[in-house]
């Protein structure tokens, strides 16, 4: 398999190439282009159970698309994301990752989009309530509204909520008032996450949340 | 296209073929007496007529495209339609065949879509041909609670505006004439509240829900109180069967009326609470107005009213209207506010019922109303201009509502 | 138009100079296009336009070559003097398919200027390509194109949430886009605050 990301920074898009046998697993309608005689299958989302929880709790599809090559040349499919920015493919060898919803794109078949109990933080701060746990061996992209920012936190780091993309699931996340008290408590600007421990956090330079905030006043 | 072209044998064109850097190039198409031929800026190819394949493609179904098995990576193709006239390819036996199905596979598509078209505007056509029981159905859905809150909604704008007639003696008068009416319609999910309206207009007219309003000039113009039950009679029929909200539905719009049908009314009846004050001089339809007028006369004769008298009414109405008619600006304003604008077709209305009135058989007795209709009058005469009672009690409030 | 020379005339009619007439401009409102055109003429010195794009993404030029380019409404920013630019009616395809029901035709010899929301991709077809309909931005009138499912079955395209996409055959190029409007749409819509009626 061979993929490279296109697009620059602000439209990155993916482009898949398999080989006789290989296949890819995508979200729902992230195909946008694919050669004529790719298999395509919809799948529940990691079964029926699980596909549900990832649907309601975990901003993900309840179906993925899986697309094999069943012919014996080699194929392409050009996989997207709904959100203009920055894609970035992560290889994972028995480690996981955790996505922030909707952050998912598409993974090869090796990989197991888990969900778990994000806590209480997570939910308060609209950040759903479970957590997409992405583990196994394989390759897994993801993407953003924005461009991507790593950083390696060891101890602690304040991040705006909205803004959180992906990190490592050793990390602990706790939930703090920007400002004081009154900082627009009920509408979660005032949010912000506390992440701690070691390991990495990935963050998108835009929010959806900062784009309604500014367009809702806009619309009578 | 240009005749001139086609006998040069010349069109336009482009081919697709390897030699060509970007795989395809534009040129010049000739046809001669055993091929083919391309000529690009750079390049060119040709085809054999012999054994080539005419076909219709690309997106709009309308290049014509030239190939041969013997070079099967290329193929030579054109916009211009008139190729397929040209007369050294269509002298060629094997090509004409070809070229007639070019010709024709445009034309089968445009006939297939107009199908599919005709049948989605039959559609469309049988869904508007469906409105009414399509809007029969969603008014049966609205509630009656909602129906008598309208109803109140709007009578209380329109009285606010005007003087009640609410003298008791007249008001007795009014109960004993339409008691027998009221008892005649057996299950009724409103109650009946009738309103004397001062008003020289010779009006009246029933909401849904239940109020009924008659004008003072109404009253005035009736010469028995058989006359007036027959007017009262009719309204009572239009309430019964909920013609205003239906005639309102019929006009609210085939979308709203699908999607309430669908299950949602609260879109329809946000659009009839808005459009409520249409209700106070609502014009129905002439259906609506036979049904009305039939309604009224199986009441009456249920409750023993002379049925008669109501065409007699209407009759009158009528020759006033024509004497009226051509009177200026003031008697059409008049007429256009009376109950005649509001009831359209008075005189095929007169004749039906004259027709019914003819299968009375003569020797039926009525009820008479023990009521001196001249009596009546005077009371109502008195009684307006002047406060009721309960004002002259001193609550002057009625009236700044 | 961002900016443009001082001395550079404009003139907005309905139609194309030369050809045309009111019936093109209601077939081009129809397409989603703007009911007017814009003609720029550079007076004898010459001069600049500068032209944009309502949303954000990649733009490109095309040089049309007596041929046919079949346009998304509202993909299209601007053209030659040369170039006419038509209404196409897709058939009745088109109105399974989601999309907008009308496209344009470019043809003629002369430049194009087409927009997107996303980047642009060209793909060369030799045979046959699926794109899926949100994502075309223009392509070669010499591919046939065809609503039609994705995958094997239609359970499985309408589930996938690909619904329907379309089949191009033949030989050409369709270009395309990364994103699409709807997409998100979907994704800011449910965090927008509810409209008042």
């Amino acid at each position: 398999m061979q993929s490279t990301i296109n697009g620059g920074p602000a439209f990155s898009y993916i482009d898949v190439d398999l080989e006789p046998g290989e296949s890819v697993i995508a979200e729902s309608d992230a195909m946008s282009s694919m050669a004529a005689d790719l298999d395509m299958t919809a799948r529940f989302n990691g079964g029926f159970f699980s596909g549900l929880l990832k649907k309601f709790f975990g901003g993900e599809s309840l179906f993925v698309n899986e697309f094999t090559n069943q012919t014996n040349a080699v194929r392409r499919v050009t996989l997207v994301q709904n959100t203009p920015g920055e894609v970035r493919e992560v290889q994972l060898n028995g480690d996981s990752i955790c996505l922030q919803p909707g952050a998912y794109i598409c993974s090869t078949p090796g990989l197991e989009l888990g969900v778990r109990w994000a806590g209480l933080v997570s939910w308060i701060a609209r950040e759903g309530m479970f957590k997409l746990v992405v583990s196994g061996k394989g390759t897994l992209w993801y993407g953003a509204y924005g461009g991507l920012l790593e950083k390696e936190i060891d101890g602690e780091y304040v991040v705006d909520t909205g803004h959180l993309v992906a990190y490592e699931p050793q990390m602990k996340l706790k939930l703090q008032l920007a400002g004081g008290l009154f900082s627009s408590f009920f509408g979660g600007e005032g949010l912000v996450t506390r992440v701690e421990g070691k390991g990495k956090v990935i963050l998108q330079t835009r929010s959806l949340s900062g784009l309604v905030g500014w367009l809702n006043p806009k619309l009578r | 296209m240009n005749s001139a072209k086609q006998l040069r044998g010349e069109y336009e064109g482009w081919a697709f073929d390897s030699q060509f850097e970007k795989g395809k190039a534009p040129g010049r198409i000739e046809v001669s007496g055993d091929r083919l031929c391309f000529t690009a800026e750079l390049g060119g190819n040709e085809l054999p007529l012999r054994g080539l394949k005419v076909t219709c493609g690309g997106a709009r179904n309308r290049l014509v495209f030239f190939r041969h098995a013997s070079v099967p990576d290329t193929s030579i193709y054109t916009s211009d339609r008139g190729i397929l006239k040209d007369p050294r390819l269509a002298s060629r036996h094997e090509l004409a065949m070809q070229l007639r199905k070019a010709r024709g596979s445009r034309l089968h598509l445009w006939l297939v879509e107009g199908v599919v078209v005709a049948m989605l505007a039959l559609a469309v056509a049988g869904l508007i041909g469906m409105r009414r029981p399509l809007s029969r159905n969603v008014v049966a859905r609205i509630p009656a609670d909602w129906e008598k809150t309208l109803g109140e909604a709007v009578y209380s704008q329109y009285a606010a505006m005007r003087n009640e007639v609410k003298a008791p003696v007249v008001q007795a008068d009014l109960d004993r004439l339409v008691l027998p009416l009221v008892n005649a319609i057996p299950e009724r999910p409103y109650e009946f509240e009738f309103h004397i309206i001062e008003d020289p207009q010779v009006n009246a007219f029933a909401l849904p829900g239940g109020p009924v309003v008659i004008n003072t000039g109404l009253l005035m113009l009736a010469e028995t109180p058989e006359e007036v039950a027959g007017v009262i009679a009719h309204e009572l029929a239009h309430v019964m069967r909920r013609h205003g909200l239906r005639q309102m539905v019929g006009t609210a719009g085939l979308f709203m009326v699908v999607q309430a049908v669908l299950g949602d009314i609260s879109g329809l009846l946000a659009v009839l609470a808005r459009d409520g004050a249409f209700l106070v001089n609502l014009r129905y339809s002439r259906d609506f107005e036979r049904e009305a007028d039939s309604g009224a006369w199986e009441t009456m004769l249920k409750a023993s009213v002379d049925p008669r008298h109501l065409c007699r009414f209407l009759e009158r109405m009528r020759k006033r209207q024509e004497d009226r008619a051509g009177g200026g600006l003031v008697a059409d304003v008049e007429e256009a506010m009376s109950i005649l604008s509001t009831h359209p077709g008075t005189a095929e209305r007169v004749a039906t019922l004259e027709e019914k009135a003819a299968s009375i058989s003569p020797g039926t007795s009525f009820r008479g109303y023990d009521l001196h209709y001249a009596v009546m009058k005077r009371n109502l005469n008195h009684s307006v201009g002047k406060p009721s009672p309960e004002k002259r009690a001193g609550t002057e409030d009625a009236k700044h509502n | 138009m961002i900016a443009m020379s001082a001395d550079v005339q404009v003139e907005t009619t309905t139609h194309k100079r030369g050809s045309g007439s009111v019936l093109r401009a209601v077939k081009r409102l129809l397409a989603g296009e703007s009911f007017f055109l814009n003609h720029y003429t550079a007076s004898g010195a010459g001069g600049d336009v500068w032209l944009a794009a309502t949303l954000s993404g990649d733009m490109m030029t095309y040089d049309l070559q007596q041929e046919n380019l079949i346009v998304q409404a509202g993909s299209f920013v601007a053209c030659d003097d040369s170039v006419n630019v038509d209404m196409n009616w897709q058939g009745l395809k088109s109105v399974f398919s989601g999309e907008r029901l009308f496209w344009l035709n470019l043809s003629g010899a002369g430049g194009v200027v087409l927009s997107s929301f996303g980047a642009i991709y060209s793909v060369e077809v030799d045979g046959e390509y699926i794109v899926d309909t949100g994502h075309i931005v223009a392509f070669n009138e010499t591919l046939d194109f065809k609503i039609s499912k994705a995958g094997a079955s239609w359970v499985s395209s309408i589930l996938g949430g690909e619904g329907f996409v379309c089949r191009f055959q033949g030989q050409g190029t369709v270009w395309c886009q990364s994103h699409n409007g709807p997409g998100f749409g979907k994704a800011l819509g449910p965090k927008l605050r509810p409209r008042s009626a």
